[in-house]
């Protein structure tokens, strides 16, 4: 790996910190075969409305709806999804940020809210997990406190869960973590206040204040959408070379399939496609792109405009591969296949039956297609095919 | 199309032809800033083509949204705007033209819009040139119904109401909307995407023959993005449209736009015909900026930053304003700002150096093999 790249840095390699840091639980690591993080039919429902309408009303908004998941060490996935679909609601709940309604989230093995909840049972201490799951918000300028300058922005974690350095240390400590996040020269940087920085500095603040928590698992919320088209890509190489240095592992959420395959092409990391607070389908990315199995990647592929002005052209005409344009009430989600009544394959069985994560190849995909012998394909063609539903669907939500 | 495209090798000749329905001469826009004087526009030239649809593509801060707020002489105070903005209405002289509002373009056959009075201005937008701007589905008034908005508007330019209906009709139709409910919702009651293609219609309403879209799609869901690009180039061919649509997103306009006009750093860096500028772009930045945008089945293995940042608008390099940040700039390009040149037929870049451009910065549209599909 990169060891020899952060040694060269430094005489405190990040490895060594690690090391240092985490001894308190050396028992729980050793387990092999648990994976760093492990969702589990994860639902989080909300209801919507002020106190009183929650209280008396019993609409409830499924914003993720039974997901699974597992991440390993130094592993990548990225959700990908239209607004509104969950991802930035699954995000939060698998890091701890957000308690689930039901279902289950482990980091090691370990119920993150069974250890806040009981204390005295728990194998690794909530504290602990909190700062191993951390957060790169999709606005940095927000994410700054706008009066500090950066020395005493990323003095805090270091103050408050490496409190066994002083004062020199501590500085050292962040000019090191401002050179791995490219900000040359770093003392210069760490006098700065967040205005004297530009967006991509920012960000990249945001990202070694992340990594001094020296985390397990960074969750990033769309966090190139506010950066320059020009600067994404340098933003998304810095993120894959530190990703390699520490060994982190990253949930990423991106509403663009673009930058959501370079990612995964460059970390080996997996693309999850949500749908109304579920993964209707995941795999690799080159199969995403271009061997998808759930009609709703074809239709995010679709969607995705391609710069090669030949074939741009071309799609141009292109019917959408829907039924329906917009988006179904989440709060009354489709029966069946919640896709349904916009998948352009759609037979009577979907309606009847929630399809659940099947084998697809090399993905997973909720779709009945994906099963050969699936009593799917004897059932007959849902009645309001053909273009006419989608002219009329076209203008009725 | 009604383009000649032979005869503009340069995208700003000084004189005007024809088929132009508007230009930009030496357009700045300043604003009195304490760290000094900022120039948001830059002595920008263009000749926009009518009928066609352009794209102008810029990164945040590159003085896009302030080329659209220029074209229609709508820059805010303190905002100061200098230059020529000209208008040339279709048919001047011809008395057949109905008039549907208060414009009244007399008999000129070219238009200062710089020079109108408030009046004037008043009735020149809308029924000549109409603006969409980004995120503006929410700029319906929450407590009036859609029918409401569309009245207030023709009554203002004294158009006959039964009449516009109609045309609203028609224009609902091209944007696959359903006429009595759209019109009968508060906009609450509409979702994003259908709300966004009403204002749409809103804008067309007085038969305008520009339309000025800036970002018209950034806040929608993808599929509705890229379907109302699609209805974009049929609005074009069935209202005799011309369309500025400005944008961020390079890729959104590959498929739509006929011709891009890069900004950078408040000018145009090139001017082209779409598939040229695309495929083989001739300035630096262009270049540059093509080979950063990872696109969804490029080679990644070519993708690169643009390495430094974007030029602060108080205190804009010498020279080439790319410069900075150009790998190919050398002592003439921190001296002489290059002006927007002919490179190839239908492709100008302001840029000495485009031929070495071409050679030193490689880019790829090509899509990736898949191993999948050997």
């Amino acid at each position: 790996m990169s060891t020899d790249d952060s040694a060269a840095d430094d005489e405190v390699a990040p490895e060594d910190v690690t090391a240092g840091e985490e001894t308190s639980d050396d028992g729980i690591e050793g387990e092999d075969g648990e994976p760093l993080l492990s969702v589990e039919d994860l639902k989080v429902h909300y209801k919507p409305g002020n106190l009183i309408e929650r209280y008396l009303s019993d609409r409830t908004i499924k914003a993720v709806d039974g997901v699974d998941f597992e991440l390993e060490e130094n592993d990548m996935i990225i959700l990908v999804g239209e607004s509104g679909c969950g991802k930035t609601t699954l995000g939060k709940a698998a890091v701890g940020l957000e308690q689930p309604t039901d279902g289950t989230v482990e980091y090691k093995g370990q119920d993150i809210w069974d250890s806040k909840n009981n204390p005295r049972n728990a194998d690794i201490e909530w504290g602990e997990i909190r700062r191993a799951m951390q957060v790169i918000h999709q606005d940095p300028a927000n994410a700054l406190n706008s009066s500090r300058r950066v020395r005493s922005i990323l003095a805090d974690p270091l103050k408050k869960y490496r409190t066994e350095l002083g004062a020199d240390e501590r500085e050292e400590t962040i000019y090191r973590y401002l050179e791995y996040v490219d900000m040359m020269p770093p003392e210069d940087y760490a006098d700065r206040y967040p205005h004297q920085l530009s967006g991509g500095e920012k960000q990249r603040i945001t990202l070694g204040r992340a990594l001094l928590m020296n985390p397990d698992l960074i969750l990033a919320d769309e966090a190139i959408s506010a950066l320059d088209v020009s600067l994404r890509v340098g933003m998304m190489d810095l993120i894959l070379d530190l990703q390699e240095m520490f060994q982190t592992s990253y949930i990423f959420i991106s509403h663009d399939l673009a930058n959501a395959r370079y990612l995964a092409k460059q970390a080996g990391g997996r693309i999850a496609v949500m749908y109304l607070g579920r993964i209707v389908e995941i795999g690799p990315p080159d199969e995403i792109i271009h061997n998808p199995s759930h009609p709703y990647t074809e239709v995010l592929r679709w969607s995705t405009p391609t710069i090669d002005p030949d074939i741009a052209k071309e799609q141009m005409s292109e019917e959408p591969p829907v039924r329906q344009l917009d988006v179904p009430d989440p709060e009354d989600p489709p029966s069946g296949c919640h896709f349904h009544p916009r998948c352009q394959y759609a037979r009577e069985a979907c309606t009847a039956e929630d399809p659940e994560l099947f084998e697809a190849g090399a993905n997973e995909s909720a779709c009945f297609r994906a099963l050969p012998n699936h009593e799917y394909w004897d059932s007959p063609e849902l009645t309001d095919q053909g273009d006419e539903a989608v002219e009329a669907t076209f203008a009725d939500d | 199309m009604a383009i000649d495209q032979s005869q503009s090798a340069t995208a700003a000749t000084d004189e005007p032809e024809r088929d132009i329905i508007m230009s930009t001469r030496n357009v700045r826009v300043s604003f009195d800033m304490s760290r000094g004087q900022a120039w948001v526009l830059n002595d920008v030239d263009l000749d926009i083509r009518r009928e066609e649809i352009i794209a102008v593509v810029g990164e945040s801060g590159s003085g896009k949204s302030m080329f659209a707020a220029a074209l229609m002489d709508a820059v805010e105070d303190p905002g100061v705007l200098t230059g020529d903005v000209t208008y040339y209405p279709e048919d001047a002289d011809d008395d057949d033209t109905d008039q549907i509002g208060t414009f009244d373009s007399g008999t000129d056959d070219e238009i200062d819009v710089l020079g109108m009075t408030d009046d004037e201005l008043q009735s020149f937008r809308w029924e000549q040139v109409s603006m969409v701007f980004q995120g503006a589905m929410n700029s319906f008034n929450p407590t009036m119904k859609l029918r409401g908005h569309f009245q207030e508007t023709v009554q203002a330019h004294n158009a006959v109401l039964d009449e516009r209906m109609d045309h609203v009709r028609d224009l609902f139709e091209a944007l696959h909307l359903d006429f009595d409910r759209v019109m009968s919702s508060y906009p609450h009651e509409l979702s994003g995407g259908i709300k966004q293609r009403a204002l749409i219609a809103l804008s067309l309403v007085l038969e305008p023959e520009v339309l000025v879209m800036d970002e018209p799609t950034a806040a929608l869901d993808l599929l509705m993005q890229r379907s109302i690009i699609s209805m974009l180039q049929d609005l074009r061919d069935e209202f005799d449209l011309t369309i500025v649509f400005i944008t961020h997103d390079l890729p959104l306009v590959g498929g739509l736009s006929d011709r891009i006009a890069v900004m950078y750093a408040f000018e145009f860096a090139e001017v082209g015909n779409t598939r040229t500028l695309l495929k083989d772009a001739s300035h630096p930045y262009t270049r540059a900026l093509l080979r950063s945008v990872p696109s969804i089945d490029s080679d990644l293995d070519e993708m690169r930053p643009i390495e430094g940042q974007r030029p602060d608008p108080v205190n804009i390099p010498n020279g080439c304003s790319f410069h900075p940040r150009c790998p190919i700039a050398d002592d003439r390009c921190e001296i002489e700002d290059p002006d927007l040149v002919g490179v190839d037929e239908d492709l100008a870049a302001s840029c000495f150096y485009p031929d070495q451009a071409r050679d030193e910065i490689p880019y790829t549209l090509e899509t990736e093999q898949m191993e999948s599909d050997l």
